[in-house]
Protein backbone atom coordinates (compact mmCIF):
# COMPACT_ATOMS: atom_id res chain seq x y z
CA UNK A 1 0.00 0.00 0.00
CA UNK A 2 2.89 2.61 1.18
CA UNK A 3 5.15 1.68 -1.78
CA UNK A 4 2.26 1.79 -4.51
CA UNK A 5 1.11 4.89 -3.18
CA UNK A 6 4.77 6.23 -2.78
CA UNK A 7 6.13 5.01 -5.90
CA UNK A 8 4.85 7.15 -8.37
CA UNK A 9 6.48 10.24 -6.57
CA UNK A 10 9.73 8.81 -5.90
CA UNK A 11 9.37 8.37 -9.85
CA UNK A 12 8.91 12.16 -10.36
CA UNK A 13 11.51 12.97 -8.39
CA UNK A 14 14.14 10.85 -10.33
CA UNK A 15 13.14 12.63 -13.86
CA UNK A 16 13.47 15.72 -12.17
CA UNK A 17 16.69 15.01 -10.96
CA UNK A 18 17.69 13.50 -14.04
CA UNK A 19 16.34 16.88 -15.91
CA UNK A 20 18.25 18.78 -13.47
CA UNK A 21 21.26 16.68 -13.52
CA UNK A 22 21.27 16.82 -17.32
CA UNK A 23 20.88 20.68 -17.33
CA UNK A 24 24.11 21.19 -14.85
CA UNK A 25 25.87 18.87 -17.30
CA UNK A 26 25.31 21.02 -20.37
CA UNK A 27 26.15 24.17 -18.47
CA UNK A 28 29.53 22.42 -17.63
CA UNK A 29 30.30 21.43 -21.18
CA UNK A 30 29.36 24.87 -21.90
CA UNK A 31 32.16 26.36 -19.75
CA UNK A 32 34.09 23.70 -20.34
CA UNK A 33 34.08 24.80 -23.96
CA UNK A 34 34.70 28.65 -23.42
CA UNK A 35 37.69 28.06 -20.44
CA UNK A 36 39.90 25.47 -22.06
CA UNK A 37 40.81 27.43 -25.02
CA UNK A 38 41.72 30.06 -22.62
CA UNK A 39 43.17 27.72 -20.66
CA UNK A 40 45.54 27.27 -23.68
CA UNK A 41 46.14 30.88 -24.49
CA UNK A 42 47.32 31.60 -21.31
CA UNK A 43 49.84 28.84 -20.72
CA UNK A 44 50.78 29.97 -24.30
CA UNK A 45 51.52 33.29 -22.97
CA UNK A 46 52.85 32.00 -19.57
CA UNK A 47 55.43 30.19 -21.20
CA UNK A 48 56.79 33.28 -23.38
CA UNK A 49 56.94 35.23 -20.51
CA UNK A 50 58.87 32.49 -18.25
CA UNK A 51 61.42 31.97 -21.34
CA UNK A 52 61.78 35.70 -21.73
CA UNK A 53 62.30 36.01 -17.89
CA UNK A 54 63.97 32.85 -17.29
CA UNK A 55 66.76 32.82 -19.82
CA UNK A 56 67.05 36.51 -19.33
CA UNK A 57 66.50 37.55 -23.36
CA UNK A 58 67.52 40.72 -24.55
CA UNK A 59 64.43 43.03 -25.48
CA UNK A 60 65.67 43.51 -29.19
CA UNK A 61 65.78 39.70 -29.67
CA UNK A 62 62.16 38.95 -28.31
CA UNK A 63 60.03 40.77 -25.92
CA UNK A 64 58.20 40.00 -23.01
CA UNK A 65 54.19 39.67 -22.98
CA UNK A 66 54.30 42.64 -21.06
CA UNK A 67 56.32 44.85 -23.39
CA UNK A 68 53.89 44.39 -25.84
CA UNK A 69 50.75 44.77 -24.25
CA UNK A 70 52.31 47.79 -23.14
CA UNK A 71 53.72 49.44 -26.50
CA UNK A 72 50.26 48.03 -28.12
CA UNK A 73 48.40 50.58 -25.67
CA UNK A 74 51.86 53.41 -25.79
CA UNK A 75 51.79 53.03 -29.98
CA UNK A 76 48.22 52.91 -30.46
CA UNK A 77 48.51 56.02 -32.61
CA UNK A 78 51.43 54.44 -35.19
CA UNK A 79 49.70 51.12 -35.21
CA UNK A 80 46.30 52.37 -35.57
CA UNK A 81 47.42 54.81 -38.47
CA UNK A 82 49.58 51.85 -40.29
CA UNK A 83 46.72 49.11 -39.76
CA UNK A 84 43.77 51.31 -41.78
CA UNK A 85 46.00 51.34 -44.85
CA UNK A 86 46.25 47.57 -44.98
CA UNK A 87 42.97 47.04 -44.05
CA UNK A 88 41.78 48.88 -47.04
CA UNK A 89 44.20 47.38 -49.35
CA UNK A 90 43.42 44.09 -47.94
CA UNK A 91 39.54 44.97 -48.06
CA UNK A 92 39.78 46.49 -51.58
CA UNK A 93 41.78 43.32 -53.13
CA UNK A 94 39.64 40.92 -51.09
CA UNK A 95 36.12 42.47 -53.10
CA UNK A 96 38.12 42.67 -56.34
CA UNK A 97 39.72 39.71 -56.57
CA UNK A 98 36.42 37.57 -55.52
CA UNK A 99 34.40 39.62 -57.37
CA UNK A 100 36.49 38.87 -60.72
CA UNK A 101 36.39 35.38 -59.80
CA UNK A 102 32.74 35.39 -59.22
CA UNK A 103 32.18 36.73 -62.60
CA UNK A 104 35.02 34.40 -64.69
CA UNK A 105 33.35 31.45 -62.86
CA UNK A 106 30.44 32.32 -63.97
CA UNK A 107 31.81 32.69 -67.93
CA UNK A 108 33.66 29.46 -67.16
CA UNK A 109 30.03 27.26 -66.37
CA UNK A 110 28.07 28.55 -69.27
CA UNK A 111 30.97 28.31 -72.01
CA UNK A 112 33.03 24.47 -71.88
CA UNK A 113 35.61 25.67 -74.32
CA UNK A 114 37.06 29.16 -72.21
CA UNK A 115 36.46 27.02 -69.42
CA UNK A 116 39.48 24.52 -71.00
CA UNK A 117 41.46 27.53 -72.20
CA UNK A 118 42.19 29.23 -69.48
CA UNK A 119 41.57 27.49 -66.65
CA UNK A 120 45.18 25.88 -67.28
CA UNK A 121 46.61 29.35 -66.98
CA UNK A 122 44.45 30.09 -64.11
CA UNK A 123 46.30 26.89 -62.56
CA UNK A 124 49.91 28.08 -64.23
CA UNK A 125 49.66 31.29 -62.55
CA UNK A 126 48.72 30.01 -59.60
CA UNK A 127 51.73 28.16 -59.33
CA UNK A 128 53.79 31.20 -59.36
CA UNK A 129 54.35 32.11 -55.58
CA UNK A 130 53.19 35.33 -54.18
CA UNK A 131 56.50 36.45 -52.74
CA UNK A 132 57.54 35.88 -56.52
CA UNK A 133 54.52 38.04 -57.94
CA UNK A 134 54.18 40.86 -55.88
CA UNK A 135 57.88 42.40 -57.29
CA UNK A 136 56.60 42.25 -60.81
CA UNK A 137 53.18 43.39 -59.97
CA UNK A 138 55.15 46.62 -58.09
CA UNK A 139 57.14 47.60 -61.56
CA UNK A 140 54.19 47.21 -63.46
CA UNK A 141 51.82 49.40 -60.99
CA UNK A 142 54.41 51.37 -58.83
CA UNK A 143 54.78 52.47 -55.10
CA UNK A 144 51.25 53.09 -54.24
CA UNK A 145 48.05 51.03 -53.17
CA UNK A 146 47.42 49.45 -56.34
CA UNK A 147 49.86 47.02 -56.39
CA UNK A 148 49.31 46.04 -52.76
CA UNK A 149 45.48 45.84 -53.99
CA UNK A 150 46.38 43.40 -56.63
CA UNK A 151 48.42 41.28 -54.81
CA UNK A 152 46.01 40.83 -52.41
CA UNK A 153 43.05 40.50 -54.88
CA UNK A 154 45.57 37.65 -56.77
CA UNK A 155 45.46 35.78 -53.48
CA UNK A 156 42.19 35.81 -53.02
CA UNK A 157 41.30 35.17 -56.88
CA UNK A 158 42.16 31.71 -57.36
CA UNK A 159 40.51 29.98 -54.23
CA UNK A 160 37.04 31.43 -55.11
CA UNK A 161 37.54 30.76 -58.47
CA UNK A 162 37.95 27.23 -58.24
CA UNK A 163 35.16 26.77 -55.50
CA UNK A 164 32.56 28.89 -57.81
CA UNK A 165 32.81 26.65 -60.41
CA UNK A 166 32.66 24.01 -58.58
CA UNK A 167 29.68 25.63 -56.57
CA UNK A 168 27.85 26.28 -59.76
CA UNK A 169 28.00 22.96 -61.13
CA UNK A 170 26.95 21.43 -57.70
CA UNK A 171 23.36 22.20 -58.29
CA UNK A 172 20.93 18.80 -57.82
CA UNK A 173 20.77 17.40 -61.48
CA UNK A 174 16.50 16.75 -60.89
CA UNK A 175 16.53 20.39 -59.67
CA UNK A 176 18.61 21.26 -63.39
CA UNK A 177 15.90 18.25 -65.27
CA UNK A 178 13.10 19.93 -63.67
CA UNK A 179 14.49 24.00 -64.62
CA UNK A 180 14.25 22.50 -68.40
CA UNK A 181 10.72 20.72 -67.96
CA UNK A 182 9.55 24.14 -66.81
CA UNK A 183 11.41 26.04 -69.48
CA UNK A 184 12.62 27.77 -67.66
CA UNK A 185 15.85 30.19 -69.64
CA UNK A 186 19.64 30.18 -68.57
CA UNK A 187 19.37 32.92 -66.72
CA UNK A 188 16.62 32.10 -64.32
CA UNK A 189 18.61 29.00 -64.00
CA UNK A 190 21.55 30.64 -62.98
CA UNK A 191 19.72 33.18 -60.51
CA UNK A 192 16.96 30.49 -59.13
CA UNK A 193 19.16 27.75 -58.79
CA UNK A 194 23.11 27.33 -59.56
CA UNK A 195 23.70 30.89 -57.62
CA UNK A 196 21.82 29.59 -54.60
CA UNK A 197 23.94 25.92 -54.73
CA UNK A 198 27.09 28.02 -54.69
CA UNK A 199 26.50 29.64 -51.81
CA UNK A 200 28.01 27.18 -49.29
CA UNK A 201 31.16 26.46 -52.03
CA UNK A 202 31.44 30.27 -52.49
CA UNK A 203 31.48 30.82 -48.41
CA UNK A 204 34.02 28.30 -47.45
CA UNK A 205 36.29 29.91 -50.40
CA UNK A 206 35.76 33.36 -48.90
CA UNK A 207 36.69 32.35 -45.48
CA UNK A 208 40.09 31.51 -46.46
CA UNK A 209 40.34 34.33 -48.83
CA UNK A 210 39.82 36.48 -45.82
CA UNK A 211 42.94 35.88 -44.25
CA UNK A 212 44.56 35.74 -47.40
CA UNK A 213 44.00 38.73 -48.54
CA UNK A 214 45.43 40.38 -45.08
CA UNK A 215 48.60 38.23 -46.34
CA UNK A 216 48.45 40.19 -49.64
CA UNK A 217 48.29 43.25 -48.37
CA UNK A 218 51.13 42.74 -45.85
CA UNK A 219 53.31 40.81 -48.70
CA UNK A 220 52.74 43.81 -50.68
CA UNK A 221 53.41 46.58 -48.52
CA UNK A 222 57.11 44.61 -48.05
CA UNK A 223 58.22 45.20 -51.53
CA UNK A 224 57.88 48.97 -51.31
CA UNK A 225 56.55 51.22 -49.24
CA UNK A 226 56.33 53.64 -46.02
CA UNK A 227 53.19 53.06 -44.37
CA UNK A 228 50.86 50.16 -43.77
CA UNK A 229 51.33 46.91 -41.14
CA UNK A 230 54.02 45.63 -43.75
CA UNK A 231 56.09 48.11 -43.82
CA UNK A 232 55.74 48.76 -39.93
CA UNK A 233 56.91 44.98 -39.59
CA UNK A 234 59.97 46.05 -41.69
CA UNK A 235 61.00 48.94 -39.44
CA UNK A 236 60.61 47.47 -36.43
CA UNK A 237 62.58 44.44 -37.56
CA UNK A 238 65.91 46.36 -38.75
CA UNK A 239 65.76 49.11 -35.74
CA UNK A 240 65.71 45.87 -33.33
CA UNK A 241 62.12 46.93 -31.63
CA UNK A 242 61.22 43.48 -31.45
CA UNK A 243 57.86 45.32 -28.95
CA UNK A 244 56.64 47.15 -32.19
CA UNK A 245 57.18 44.20 -34.46
CA UNK A 246 55.38 42.21 -32.26
CA UNK A 247 52.99 44.40 -31.82
CA UNK A 248 51.93 45.00 -35.73
CA UNK A 249 51.94 41.05 -35.46
CA UNK A 250 49.47 41.71 -33.55
CA UNK A 251 47.30 43.50 -35.21
CA UNK A 252 47.63 41.91 -38.05
CA UNK A 253 46.58 38.40 -36.89
CA UNK A 254 43.59 41.11 -35.71
CA UNK A 255 42.48 42.31 -39.13
CA UNK A 256 42.36 38.42 -40.55
CA UNK A 257 40.25 37.13 -37.53
CA UNK A 258 37.79 40.26 -38.04
CA UNK A 259 38.00 39.63 -41.39
CA UNK A 260 36.54 35.94 -40.61
CA UNK A 261 33.95 37.06 -38.56
CA UNK A 262 32.49 39.01 -40.64
CA UNK A 263 32.34 36.92 -43.57
CA UNK A 264 31.19 34.04 -40.89
CA UNK A 265 28.79 36.17 -39.73
CA UNK A 266 27.47 36.97 -43.13
CA UNK A 267 27.55 33.47 -44.00
CA UNK A 268 24.98 32.15 -41.32
CA UNK A 269 23.11 35.49 -42.69
CA UNK A 270 22.51 33.97 -46.00
CA UNK A 271 22.42 30.90 -45.82
CA UNK A 272 19.98 29.67 -43.78
CA UNK A 273 19.23 26.31 -44.98
CA UNK A 274 20.56 23.02 -44.29
CA UNK A 275 23.43 22.57 -47.01
CA UNK A 276 23.19 18.59 -48.13
CA UNK A 277 26.69 17.62 -48.86
CA UNK A 278 29.24 20.22 -48.56
CA UNK A 279 32.57 19.67 -46.71
CA UNK B 1 -8.22 24.49 -78.46
CA UNK B 2 -9.15 22.79 -81.89
CA UNK B 3 -10.82 20.12 -82.57
CA UNK B 4 -8.37 17.90 -83.46
CA UNK B 5 -6.63 18.42 -80.60
CA UNK B 6 -9.17 17.65 -78.41
CA UNK B 7 -9.78 14.27 -79.84
CA UNK B 8 -5.77 13.81 -79.93
CA UNK B 9 -4.44 11.02 -77.00
CA UNK B 10 -2.57 12.10 -74.25
CA UNK B 11 -0.04 10.45 -75.71
CA UNK B 12 1.07 8.78 -78.78
CA UNK B 13 3.78 6.80 -79.47
CA UNK B 14 5.34 4.77 -82.51
CA UNK B 15 7.92 2.80 -82.58
CA UNK B 16 10.11 5.04 -80.16
CA UNK B 17 13.35 4.20 -79.44
CA UNK B 18 16.46 5.58 -77.25
CA UNK B 19 19.96 4.61 -77.71
CA UNK B 20 22.91 6.24 -75.14
CA UNK B 21 26.36 6.33 -76.42
CA UNK B 22 28.79 5.76 -73.89
CA UNK B 23 33.03 5.69 -73.96
CA UNK B 24 32.03 1.99 -74.78
CA UNK B 25 30.16 2.11 -76.88
CA UNK B 26 26.08 2.49 -77.08
CA UNK B 27 23.29 1.08 -75.04
CA UNK B 28 19.74 0.37 -76.56
CA UNK B 29 17.76 2.13 -73.26
CA UNK B 30 14.44 1.59 -75.22
CA UNK B 31 13.51 -0.40 -78.21
CA UNK B 32 10.06 0.10 -80.18
CA UNK B 33 7.71 1.78 -77.42
CA UNK B 34 3.81 1.84 -78.68
CA UNK B 35 1.63 3.39 -76.77
CA UNK B 36 -1.45 5.13 -76.80
CA UNK B 37 -2.70 7.22 -73.70
CA UNK B 38 -6.42 8.69 -73.60
CA UNK B 39 -6.76 12.04 -71.81
CA UNK B 40 -7.47 11.62 -68.06
CA UNK B 41 -6.02 7.41 -68.36
CA UNK B 42 -3.55 6.86 -65.03
CA UNK B 43 -0.92 4.05 -66.44
CA UNK B 44 1.56 2.48 -64.32
CA UNK B 45 5.11 2.23 -65.75
CA UNK B 46 6.20 -0.93 -64.10
CA UNK B 47 9.50 -3.26 -64.70
CA UNK B 48 12.76 -3.94 -63.43
CA UNK B 49 15.78 -1.87 -62.96
CA UNK B 50 17.05 -0.69 -66.72
CA UNK B 51 13.67 -1.66 -68.50
CA UNK B 52 13.87 2.33 -69.29
CA UNK B 53 11.13 3.17 -67.39
CA UNK B 54 12.27 6.86 -66.34
CA UNK B 55 13.75 7.23 -69.85
CA UNK B 56 10.42 6.74 -71.47
CA UNK B 57 9.09 9.12 -68.67
CA UNK B 58 11.90 11.62 -69.88
CA UNK B 59 11.26 11.26 -73.54
CA UNK B 60 7.92 12.45 -72.81
CA UNK B 61 8.95 15.59 -70.99
CA UNK B 62 11.63 16.47 -73.78
CA UNK B 63 14.63 15.95 -71.35
CA UNK B 64 15.53 13.07 -73.82
CA UNK B 65 15.09 13.21 -77.46
CA UNK B 66 14.37 9.95 -79.00
CA UNK B 67 16.96 8.24 -81.14
CA UNK B 68 13.96 7.05 -83.80
CA UNK B 69 10.03 6.98 -83.74
CA UNK B 70 7.60 9.67 -83.27
CA UNK B 71 5.99 11.11 -80.08
CA UNK B 72 3.09 13.08 -79.52
CA UNK B 73 1.96 14.61 -76.81
CA UNK B 74 -1.68 16.51 -76.83
CA UNK B 75 -1.25 16.24 -80.60
CA UNK B 76 2.27 18.29 -80.58
CA UNK B 77 5.77 17.45 -80.09
CA UNK B 78 7.40 17.23 -76.43
CA UNK B 79 8.89 20.14 -76.91
CA UNK B 80 5.73 22.39 -78.10
CA UNK B 81 3.72 20.54 -75.26
CA UNK B 82 6.47 21.32 -72.48
CA UNK B 83 6.70 24.97 -73.74
CA UNK B 84 2.91 25.09 -73.28
CA UNK B 85 3.41 23.49 -69.64
CA UNK B 86 1.31 20.73 -70.43
CA UNK B 87 3.79 18.82 -68.29
CA UNK B 88 4.39 18.27 -64.87
CA UNK B 89 7.28 16.33 -63.65
CA UNK B 90 7.62 14.89 -60.04
CA UNK B 91 11.09 13.49 -59.14
CA UNK B 92 12.36 10.59 -57.48
CA UNK B 93 13.93 12.77 -55.00
CA UNK B 94 11.46 15.84 -54.71
CA UNK B 95 13.87 18.16 -56.33
CA UNK B 96 12.74 21.15 -53.52
CA UNK B 97 15.18 23.88 -53.66
CA UNK B 98 16.50 24.09 -49.82
CA UNK B 99 16.16 27.83 -49.59
CA UNK B 100 12.91 28.16 -50.39
CA UNK B 101 10.30 27.37 -47.84
CA UNK B 102 7.38 24.76 -48.96
CA UNK B 103 5.19 27.66 -50.61
CA UNK B 104 7.83 29.40 -52.55
CA UNK B 105 8.75 26.27 -53.70
CA UNK B 106 4.99 25.44 -55.00
CA UNK B 107 5.32 29.10 -56.68
CA UNK B 108 8.47 28.62 -58.41
CA UNK B 109 7.37 27.19 -62.10
CA UNK B 110 4.36 30.21 -61.83
CA UNK B 111 7.32 32.88 -61.37
CA UNK B 112 9.06 31.24 -64.46
CA UNK B 113 5.98 31.14 -66.39
CA UNK B 114 5.41 34.86 -65.23
CA UNK B 115 8.55 35.95 -66.88
CA UNK B 116 8.12 33.92 -69.95
CA UNK B 117 4.38 35.13 -70.69
CA UNK B 118 4.16 38.38 -68.85
CA UNK B 119 1.33 36.67 -66.93
CA UNK B 120 0.97 33.38 -65.07
CA UNK B 121 -1.01 30.66 -66.60
CA UNK B 122 -4.49 30.42 -65.25
CA UNK B 123 -4.26 28.50 -62.53
CA UNK B 124 -7.47 26.07 -60.78
CA UNK B 125 -5.47 26.61 -57.62
CA UNK B 126 -3.28 28.29 -55.94
CA UNK B 127 -0.32 27.41 -54.36
CA UNK B 128 -2.00 27.97 -51.27
CA UNK B 129 -4.87 25.87 -52.07
CA UNK B 130 -3.09 22.84 -53.81
CA UNK B 131 -0.44 22.90 -50.34
CA UNK B 132 -4.08 22.37 -48.61
CA UNK B 133 -5.20 19.74 -51.50
CA UNK B 134 -2.00 17.57 -51.01
CA UNK B 135 -2.42 18.01 -47.07
CA UNK B 136 0.47 20.85 -45.77
CA UNK B 137 -2.26 23.15 -45.10
CA UNK B 138 -0.18 25.18 -42.33
CA UNK B 139 3.49 24.05 -43.30
CA UNK B 140 3.49 26.97 -45.78
CA UNK B 141 6.24 28.74 -44.24
CA UNK B 142 8.55 25.51 -43.47
CA UNK B 143 11.95 24.56 -45.32
CA UNK B 144 12.72 22.22 -47.31
CA UNK B 145 14.92 20.37 -43.99
CA UNK B 146 11.85 20.93 -41.46
CA UNK B 147 9.84 18.10 -43.57
CA UNK B 148 9.79 14.64 -43.72
CA UNK B 149 10.33 12.59 -46.60
CA UNK B 150 6.64 11.69 -47.19
CA UNK B 151 6.07 15.66 -46.95
CA UNK B 152 8.34 16.75 -49.02
CA UNK B 153 7.11 14.66 -52.25
CA UNK B 154 3.65 16.28 -51.23
CA UNK B 155 5.03 19.77 -51.81
CA UNK B 156 6.53 18.82 -55.05
CA UNK B 157 3.32 17.08 -56.20
CA UNK B 158 1.51 20.55 -55.48
CA UNK B 159 4.70 22.18 -57.61
CA UNK B 160 4.29 20.04 -60.16
CA UNK B 161 0.20 20.64 -60.50
CA UNK B 162 0.53 24.67 -59.80
CA UNK B 163 0.52 24.98 -63.98
CA UNK B 164 -2.07 23.01 -64.25
CA UNK B 165 -0.96 20.90 -66.31
CA UNK B 166 -3.03 18.07 -68.69
CA UNK B 167 0.07 15.49 -68.24
CA UNK B 168 1.83 14.57 -65.08
CA UNK B 169 4.68 12.49 -65.42
CA UNK B 170 5.61 10.66 -61.68
CA UNK B 171 9.05 9.08 -61.75
CA UNK B 172 9.13 6.32 -58.99
CA UNK B 173 8.04 9.65 -56.37
CA UNK B 174 7.43 6.65 -53.28
CA UNK B 175 10.16 4.90 -53.85
CA UNK B 176 12.55 6.09 -50.89
CA UNK B 177 9.26 6.26 -48.64
CA UNK B 178 8.09 3.61 -45.83
CA UNK B 179 5.59 1.36 -46.40
CA UNK B 180 2.96 3.60 -43.93
CA UNK B 181 3.76 6.56 -46.36
CA UNK B 182 3.29 5.71 -49.09
CA UNK B 183 -0.06 3.40 -48.50
CA UNK B 184 -1.61 6.97 -47.42
CA UNK B 185 -0.20 9.16 -50.09
CA UNK B 186 -1.09 6.21 -53.07
CA UNK B 187 -4.73 7.30 -51.40
CA UNK B 188 -4.02 10.41 -51.98
CA UNK B 189 -2.65 10.89 -55.21
CA UNK B 190 -5.99 8.70 -56.21
CA UNK B 191 -7.87 11.44 -54.42
CA UNK B 192 -6.11 14.20 -56.22
CA UNK B 193 -6.42 12.96 -59.78
CA UNK B 194 -9.74 12.11 -59.54
CA UNK B 195 -10.40 15.65 -58.35
CA UNK B 196 -7.97 17.23 -61.30
CA UNK B 197 -8.62 14.58 -64.26
CA UNK B 198 -4.89 14.85 -65.81
CA UNK B 199 -3.34 12.32 -67.30
CA UNK B 200 -0.78 10.73 -65.21
CA UNK B 201 1.86 8.15 -66.27
CA UNK B 202 3.63 6.56 -63.20
CA UNK B 203 6.90 5.20 -62.65
CA UNK B 204 7.30 2.50 -60.24
CA UNK B 205 9.07 -1.24 -59.03
CA UNK B 206 6.26 -2.00 -57.02
CA UNK B 207 3.67 -4.03 -58.15
CA UNK B 208 0.98 -3.28 -55.38
CA UNK B 209 1.74 0.06 -55.87
CA UNK B 210 1.02 -0.34 -59.86
CA UNK B 211 -1.68 -2.44 -59.44
CA UNK B 212 -3.63 -0.17 -56.80
CA UNK B 213 -2.94 3.23 -58.99
CA UNK B 214 -3.18 2.43 -62.34
CA UNK B 215 -6.05 1.83 -64.77
CA UNK B 216 -3.45 0.28 -67.49
CA UNK B 217 0.06 -1.40 -66.32
CA UNK B 218 2.28 -1.00 -68.77
CA UNK B 219 4.99 -4.18 -68.18
CA UNK B 220 8.46 -3.09 -69.30
CA UNK B 221 11.12 -5.37 -70.01
CA UNK B 222 15.00 -4.94 -69.74
CA UNK B 223 18.15 -5.28 -72.57
CA UNK B 224 16.94 -3.92 -74.37
CA UNK B 225 14.09 -2.20 -72.75
CA UNK B 226 10.89 -2.91 -74.35
CA UNK B 227 7.36 -3.24 -73.79
CA UNK B 228 6.61 -6.37 -72.48
CA UNK B 229 2.37 -5.94 -72.00
CA UNK B 230 -0.11 -4.09 -71.46
CA UNK B 231 -2.36 -5.12 -68.53
CA UNK B 232 -5.74 -3.33 -67.82
CA UNK B 233 -6.59 -3.17 -64.25
CA UNK B 234 -10.62 -3.96 -64.20
CA UNK B 235 -10.84 -2.08 -60.58
CA UNK B 236 -13.12 1.02 -60.39
CA UNK B 237 -11.87 3.95 -60.49
CA UNK B 238 -12.94 4.42 -57.01
CA UNK B 239 -10.31 3.01 -55.04
CA UNK B 240 -9.11 2.67 -51.42
CA UNK B 241 -6.62 1.03 -49.86
CA UNK B 242 -8.43 -2.01 -48.47
CA UNK B 243 -9.50 -3.24 -52.37
CA UNK B 244 -6.00 -4.87 -51.94
CA UNK B 245 -6.99 -7.52 -49.80
CA UNK B 246 -10.18 -8.50 -52.86
CA UNK B 247 -9.50 -11.43 -54.55
CA UNK B 248 -9.36 -9.68 -57.60
CA UNK B 249 -6.46 -7.34 -56.88
CA UNK B 250 -4.90 -10.21 -55.34
CA UNK B 251 -5.13 -12.36 -59.04
CA UNK B 252 -4.22 -9.32 -60.63
CA UNK B 253 -1.08 -8.75 -58.86
CA UNK B 254 -0.11 -12.55 -58.88
CA UNK B 255 -1.03 -11.85 -63.11
CA UNK B 256 1.61 -9.02 -63.39
CA UNK B 257 3.96 -11.09 -61.15
CA UNK B 258 4.02 -13.80 -63.07
CA UNK B 259 4.85 -11.14 -66.15
CA UNK B 260 7.46 -9.52 -64.30
CA UNK B 261 9.28 -12.98 -64.10
CA UNK B 262 9.94 -13.04 -67.85
CA UNK B 263 10.32 -9.35 -68.09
Amino acid sequence: MTTSARAPSADLLETDAGAIAHRLSLKRKRWRARLLPALGVFVLLFGWWAIVVGFEVKPFIAPSPFMVLNTLYAKRAILLDNLIPTALEAAGGFLLGNLVAILIATVFVHNKTLNDIFFPVALMLNAIPIVAKAPVLVLMMGNGVEPKIAIAALVCFFPTLVNMVRGLDAANPQAMELMRVLSASKTEVFFKLRLFSSLPYLFSALRIAASMSVIGAVVGEWIGSTQGIGALILQATYNFDSALLYSAIVMSACLSGSFFLIIALLERWLVRWQPQHVH
Amino acid sequence: MTTTEALAPAISCRGVSVRFFTEHGSVMALKGVDLDVEAGEFISLLGPSGCGKSTFLRVVADLIPPSAGSIKVLGVGPEAARLRRDIGFVFQDAALLPWRTALENVELPLEIAKAKFGAAPASRASPRELLALVGLKGSERAYPHELSGGMRQRVSIARALVTNPRILLMDEPFGALDEITRDRLNEELLRVWRELGMTVLFVTHSIHEAAFLGQRVMMLAANPGRVQEIVPISLPADRRLDIRETPEFVQITARLRRILEIC
